[in-house]
Formats: structure tokens, C-alpha cells, sequence
């Protein structure tokens, strides 16, 4: 077993790990954080997403020891003061998620996406989100969602600058 | 899945990573940005007794350019490429490839060095590596070693490095002039599915607009990623008109001796040399459009 110390939603936490338990397992089932989900289990479907060090990762390709020392993001912690991230929300206005299996992986891939490019044109947010797959919305809201979060510059970015070298 | 139970090392320096590799090296692999990797170890195709953890060494990271190369550590991560202010100038293939990589997520965790040392023909950067003529550099216990990017793959999945051996950067030699055009093509079902054909290459043009060198690498048809001689001694000192473009296709065919060409159930292998040439064409076309634009342009500023 593996001492390992990491930041998680800014709240500092500790574990002992299994060289091979993967990350997703960790903040799921050790420290009971569920928004981040598993979809495929080989790295394809993004429903997994985190952001480490403030880059969005999928958490299903990492082991936990790999993330000693660093900073984690879920889709736990957008929200501040009891109210939702502007993605959120325009997730939610713009009906881009259906069963929401997808969401929380997509809407961390979208907040690296606006960190970096906060006036992203259609094709760069296509290209932002290709590593997150959805099975119900045609995708076609989603982007439509994120669209209008970089429109009307109300995107926050939860990146503290000195995480993104 | 898991992966089967493994020993874990973090190496805290270059030396300490070749250390703990010597140490463990009859079953041993180095882990960077674990994209190629970890999936390998979840599907059991791929179970080393021991992974030493390489991802921090600081000293492998970062881009830096000198007088004959652009030297790039082999633990840069793919995002950290896309993002360099290296990239546009003098060295458009560079940029031209990692933008095909993967999705972000894959690009933001991957490494240069552990995608040319997965050595997967379907894979952006050995195509690429070839067509640049990239010397890599790497270090084991008996010290440093310096490989041509041709001869780095040996086999699928095998390189010439030891076990207990690093690669430690990747040198890409500056272009010789100005006119430098580079293109590279990637033909995939959807975005991040494996290839079904790469070509990547760079080619430089003298004021009459004749190539002066020429460099073009083949991924995703033969086992291994090759270069295109024949293409290269056809393009070599001439103008690319469409007779010349006509022959790129039957030439990068013969770029593959008697090697094994890859087949799946999305592409055959008599597809995908067929195909080939095709994306070899609209390559070295717009290759060498960049080429010859970026000369004209040169020739009026003098
Ligand atoms: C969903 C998905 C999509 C992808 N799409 C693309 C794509 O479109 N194009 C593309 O080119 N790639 C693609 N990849 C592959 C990805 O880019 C490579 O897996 C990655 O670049 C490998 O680098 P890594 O740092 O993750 O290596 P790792 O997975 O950590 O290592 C790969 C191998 O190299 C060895 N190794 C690593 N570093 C070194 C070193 N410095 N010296 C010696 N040996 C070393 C390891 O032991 C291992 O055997 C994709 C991967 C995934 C999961
Ligand atoms: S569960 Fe991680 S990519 Fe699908
Ligand atoms: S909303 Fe169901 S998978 Fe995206």
C-alpha cells in the first residue's frame, strides 16, 4: 500500500492505495465523490473526467499514485455559495444532457476548453469535447450550452493561474 | 479491468529512474503520461512486474532551441507541444502533428517520448520523426546513446532501447532556409480512432521553386512507420507540377519492401495501400504549396 496526499476540491485528503487502483476508484469509492463516472473503463468515452492540475484527464487512465501531490477537480466542486458553475447552468438551460451519464466528464472538458480559449469558434468546442462521448443528446446542445457561456463572458474559470504552467 | 498487481517505484531523478530500472530490468517499463500504457495493463495485454514512475523528472520536460536542432524532452506532454511558441515558425510539422494527437484529455496526459517509444505505426509522431530525420537521444547505466528516427523501431512494439534504458530528447533539425512547407494527413473513421493512413511530410525549395530536401514518413500501413525513398528521390531537385504529383502514389507503394501491412475490420491491407497514395498526394501537394509560398514571400522581402 501507498501513502498518498492530494488536494481534492480544494479540501486536502489522504489515502492509502493499492499501487494499481486507479484513480476514478479512488475519489469514487474512497473518498465517495460519485459525479465522476465510468462509461467504457479504455479511455475513450470521457465520462471520467477530472481536471489535474488544472488539465482536464481521464481519471480511468491513471493510477492514484500518480496523483500524489497534486490538485483535483470533480464536477463536485463548480459550484460555490450553493450555486451552480455558469456551465452548469447553461447545461441545464439549454437542454444539453438527457440521462446525464455523459455530463460531469463534459462539462470539466469544457472547462479546460473556456480556460484556454474563452471565445471558442463551433469547430474548436467540436474539437475541445472530442474525447467525451454522448450517447443521447446528438451533441448538438452541448455545444450550443458552451457557446453561450463563452458569448456572454460569464465563464469563471475554477483554475487558479499558478496550477496551468 | 485492473491491471495485475505491480511494484511501484517514483524515480526522483534521471539517475535514480536508470537505477530502479537496472535494478528491476528483467521485468520493468517506465511510466509517463500513461495513456498507451495503462490501458495496455487494463487489458492484461501488457503486465510488467514493476513500473517505475518517470513523470516527474523535471529534467526530461521542456522544449529549448540550440544552433543545428529544436531539442524537445521526452516527458514534454503533447499539450505542452501544442502550446510552445516554437512551434509555428520554423518547424510547421511539428505543429501540424500534434494537433491530430488524440483528444485533449489524451494530449494534456501523453508524452512525446512515450508515444515514439510505444514504436505503434498508427501513432502521429514516428511518421513525422522521419520525415524530419529527428535523432533521439537516450541513457541507460552504460550512458548515452543517439538513434536515427529510421532505425528506432524495430518491430511493432519494440524498440532499440535497453530495458533499463531511457529515451531523453528528441533533436529536429533546423531547416537549412525559409522555404520550408510541411504537411502532415492523418485518415481516421472519427477523431482519436486509430489511423488508417499517415503521411507527414517536409520539404524545402530553392528560389527556381525546386525541392532541395525532401522528407516524407509513412504511418499506419506497414507494421512499423517508414520513410518514402522513392518519393523522396522523385521529388528531390524538381519542381512539383502534376506530372511529378501523378508518381508520388506508385512510389510511397514501394516504400515497404517485403514488411507485413496492417488490416483490421475497418481498413484491409490493399485498402489502405490504396489509400495511401492518395493522402500521399494531397500531402506533398500542399506541403509543397506551402513550400514555394513561403519562398515567393522570402524572395520579395530581399
Ligand atoms: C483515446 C486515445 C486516443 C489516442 N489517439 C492518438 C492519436 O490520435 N495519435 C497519436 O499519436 N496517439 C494517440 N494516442 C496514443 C497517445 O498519444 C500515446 O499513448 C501517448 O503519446 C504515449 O505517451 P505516454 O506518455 O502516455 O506513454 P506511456 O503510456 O506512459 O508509455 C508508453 C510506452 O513507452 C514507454 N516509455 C514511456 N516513456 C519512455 C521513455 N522516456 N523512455 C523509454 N520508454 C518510455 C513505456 O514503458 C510504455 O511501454 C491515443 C491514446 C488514447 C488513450
Ligand atoms: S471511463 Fe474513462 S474514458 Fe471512459
Ligand atoms: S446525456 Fe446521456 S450520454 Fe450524454
Amino acid at each position: 500500500m501507498t501513502q498518498i496526499q492530494l488536494i481534492v476540491n480544494g479540501k486536502k485528503v489522504e489515502g492509502n492505495v493499492e499501487p494499481r487502483k486507479l484513480l476514478i476508484d479512488f475519489i469514487r469509492e474512497d473518498l465517495g465523490l460519485t459525479g465522476p463516472h465510468i462509461g467504457c473503463d479504455t479511455s475513450n468515452c470521457g465520462a471520467c473526467t477530472i481536471l489535474l492540475n488544472g488539465r482536464a484527464a481521464k481519471s480511468c487512465t491513471m493510477f492514484a499514485v500518480q496523483a500524489d501531490g497534486m490538485e483535483i477537480l470533480t464536477i463536485e466542486g463548480l459550484a460555490t455559495d450553493g450555486k451552480l458553475h455558469p456551465l452548469q447552468q447553461a447545461f441545464h438551460e439549454n437542454h444539453a444532457l438527457q440521462c446525464g451519464y455523459c455530463t460531469p466528464g463534459m462539462i470539466m472538458s469544457s472547462v479546460d476548453l473556456l480556460s484556454r480559449n474563452p471565445n471558442p469558434t463551433e469547430e474548436e468546442i467540436r474539437l475541445g469535447i472530442s474525447g467525451n462521448l454522448c450517447r443521447c443528446t446528438g451533441y448538438h446542445n452541448i455545444v450550443k450550452a458552451i457557446s453561450s457561456v463563452a458569448k456572454s463572458h460569464i465563464f469563471v474559470s475554477p483554475v487558479k493561474k499558478e496550477g496551468r504552467d | 479491468m485492473y491491471p495485475r498487481a505491480f511494484k511501484y517505484e517514483r524515480a526522483t531523478s534521471l539517475e535514480n529512474a536508470i537505477e530502479l530500472l537496472s535494478r528491476n530490468r528483467e521485468d520493468v517499463r517506465p511510466l509517463a503520461g500513461g495513456m498507451s500504457l495503462i490501458p495496455l495493463a487494463k487489458l492484461r495485454l501488457l503486465s510488467p512486474g514493476c513500473i517505475v514512475d518517470i513523470g516527474r523528472l523535471s529534467e526530461l520536460k521542456g522544449i529549448k532551441q540550440d544552433k543545428e536542432w529544436l531539442e524537445i524532452g521526452a516527458l514534454t506532454t503533447n499539450t505542452e507541444i501544442l502550446e510552445s511558441k516554437w512551434l509555428s515558425g520554423s518547424y510547421p510539422l511539428l505543429l501540424d502533428t500534434v494537433k491530430e494527437i488524440g483528444d485533449v484529455q489524451v494530449r494534456n496526459r501523453g508524452t512525446i517520448g512515450g508515444n515514439l517509444a510505444q514504436a505503434d505505426s498508427s501513432t502521429d509522431w514516428p511518421a513525422t520523426m522521419i520525415a524530419l530525420r529527428a535523432k533521439f537521444v537516450s541513457r541507460g547505466p552504460k550512458g548515452e546513446r543517439i538513434h536515427d528516427a529510421d532505425s528506432f523501431c524495430i518491430e511493432p512494439y519494440t524498440t532499440a532501447l535497453d530495458p533499463d534504458e531511457l529515451l531523453t530528447h528528441i533533436r529536429v533539425p533546423n531547416p537549412a532556409s525559409g522555404s520550408v512547407g510541411a504537411s502532415h494527413i492523418k485518415l481516421e473513421r472519427r477523431k482519436g480512432d486509430y489511423a488508417i493512413g499517415i503521411v507527414s511530410a517536409q520539404l524545402e525549395v530553392d528560389n527556381e521553386g525546386k525541392c532541395v530536401s525532401v522528407g516524407v514518413g509513412i504511418g499506419a500501413v506497414g507494421v512499423i512507420a517508414v520513410r518514402a525513398s522513392k518519393t523522396e528521390q522523385l521529388l528531390k531537385g524538381r519542381r512539383v507540377d502534376a506530372d511529378t504529383l501523378a508518381k508520388v502514389g506508385d512510389t510511397v507503394r514501394d516504400s515497404f519492401g517485403g514488411m507485413d501491412i496492417l488490416s483490421d475490420i475497418k481498413a484491409p491491407s490493399d485498402y489502405r495501400l490504396d489509400v495511401i497514395g492518395t493522402l500521399a498526394e494531397r500531402c506533398i501537394s500542399k506541403a509543397y504549396s506551402m513550400a514555394a509560398s513561403a519562398g515567393a514571400g522570402q524572395g520579395k522581402g530581399r
